[in-house]
């Protein structure tokens, strides 16, 4: 799926540049955006370092584990294939937690280390279990309380209430992310349902 | 007000962090660099991820191919009251945060931010996140090839957002 997807964007936006002539900033599309790829990379190895630091010091002061033992009912809820005594239930609920309070650059680390934790779990290493698509769709989905960057993007052009789409954004953050577990749920439950029928028949 | 008491998030997170792992009395200086350690590691491995979505999405978004895109989608919009300008955001934000963000700034600029179309921009922008980056980042770290009914899932609650953002901005302002 990600194949196709990534030949798609490539195929369809050369064929549009060279229908359109629009080749110039094709090219520097192209030259630049590699470029671009290791100034990025740059950046998150200094807050994954950084973050995945502070993570390991709560790690060892056990905060990590009373935080997931508090979260463990709606973690068993969302997640329903993972082991109760997997590091997968914590790191899931930093990842979380951290996306909630806006940092992003926090939660992408505790995200990727949740990922490597679940794929021990996985039985066919190349697809994503239930478990998977819901830390996605969680992520995907955004459960920022307050969307700072917005904000001060709004006063950076001079809004007169900048911050008057908080509450506008904390509904349609609760919509899209409700929408994407029940989405999530019936897609997984259907999934089950269909290997069940195989089995049976 | 909500600005300068957000921005107080991140420092008291860690403090309190800290000052935590130090009534446990945990080494934290030997475990912030144990831990720290492991994330040269992650930046290596999601970088070819990086750079192949930055690639892609770099030559779609220069193709002009969001125009077309937008023209495709104005007689749906129509039917279902979304202003029109918020549209070629729709249509990056699962693509790019940063491009979303630059196209945020241009509906500001064309539209006035306090304007109804910059006002569902906005929340549009705080309720979602860029699909793809993290569907490659996150299942590429792990070498998962298939992303099950992710992608799908979010794009109909992108959708979903898009609408709610409508309506509930012209319930409010």
């Amino acid at each position: 799926m990600i194949n196709w997807l990534w030949a798609f964007l490539i195929i369809f936006g050369i064929i549009l540049a060279l229908f359109t002539g629009s080749i110039e900033p094709l090219v520097n599309v192209i030259t630049s955006s590699a470029k671009d790829a290791a100034v990025l990379l740059i950046t998150l190895m200094g807050t994954y370092t950084l973050w995945l630091g502070v993570l390991n010091i709560a790690k060892k002061s056990g905060l990590i584990e009373q935080i997931a033992k508090k979260a463990e009912p709606i973690i068993a809820f969302l997640f329903k294939d993972i082991p109760k005594q997997s590091k997968a239930n914590g790191l899931i609920t930093m990842n979380i937690i951290a996306n909630m309070l806006g940092m992003g650059n926090a939660a992408t680390p505790f995200g990727l280390m949740a990922m490597k934790e679940l794929q021990k779990y996985n039985p066919n290493k190349e697809k994503a279990t239930d478990a998977m698509c819901m830390l996605l769709i969680i992520n995907a989905t955004s459960v920022q309380l307050l969307p700072l960057t917005v904000i001060s993007l709004r006063v950076a052009a001079g809004s007169i209430s900048p911050t008057d789409i908080i509450l506008t954004s904390l509904i349609t953050t609760f919509v899209t992310t409700l929408t994407g577990i029940i989405l999530g749920k019936i897609f997984a439950k259907t999934k089950r349902l269909k290997q069940n029928g195989g089995i049976k028949t | 007000m909500t600005l300068s008491f957000s921005l107080y998030i991140l420092p008291i997170f860690i403090l309190f962090i800290i000052i935590y792992a130090l009534i446990k009395k945990v080494d934290i200086y030997d475990a912030f660099i144990k831990g720290a350690k492991e994330g040269v590691g992650l930046a290596f491995k999601i970088f070819p991820y990086i750079v192949a979505m930055m690639f892609a999405v770099g030559i779609f978004s220069s193709s002009g191919a969001l125009l077309i895109l937008q023209n495709l989608m104005n007689p749906i919009l129509s039917l279902a009251s979304i202003p029109v300008g918020v549209i070629p955001l729709f249509i990056m934000r699962p693509f790019s945060g940063s491009a979303s963000f630059g196209i945020l700034a241009g509906i500001f600029k064309a539209y006035g931010v306090d304007s109804f179309t910059g006002r569902v921009a906005s929340t549009m922008m705080g309720s979602t996140e860029t699909l793809f980056y993290t569907v490659s980042l996150y299942f590429g770290s792990v070498g998962i090839k298939n992303p099950g009914y992710t992608i799908p899932v979010v794009l109909i609650a992108d959708v979903v957002g898009l609408i709610t953002a409508s309506i509930v901005c012209s319930l409010f302002f």
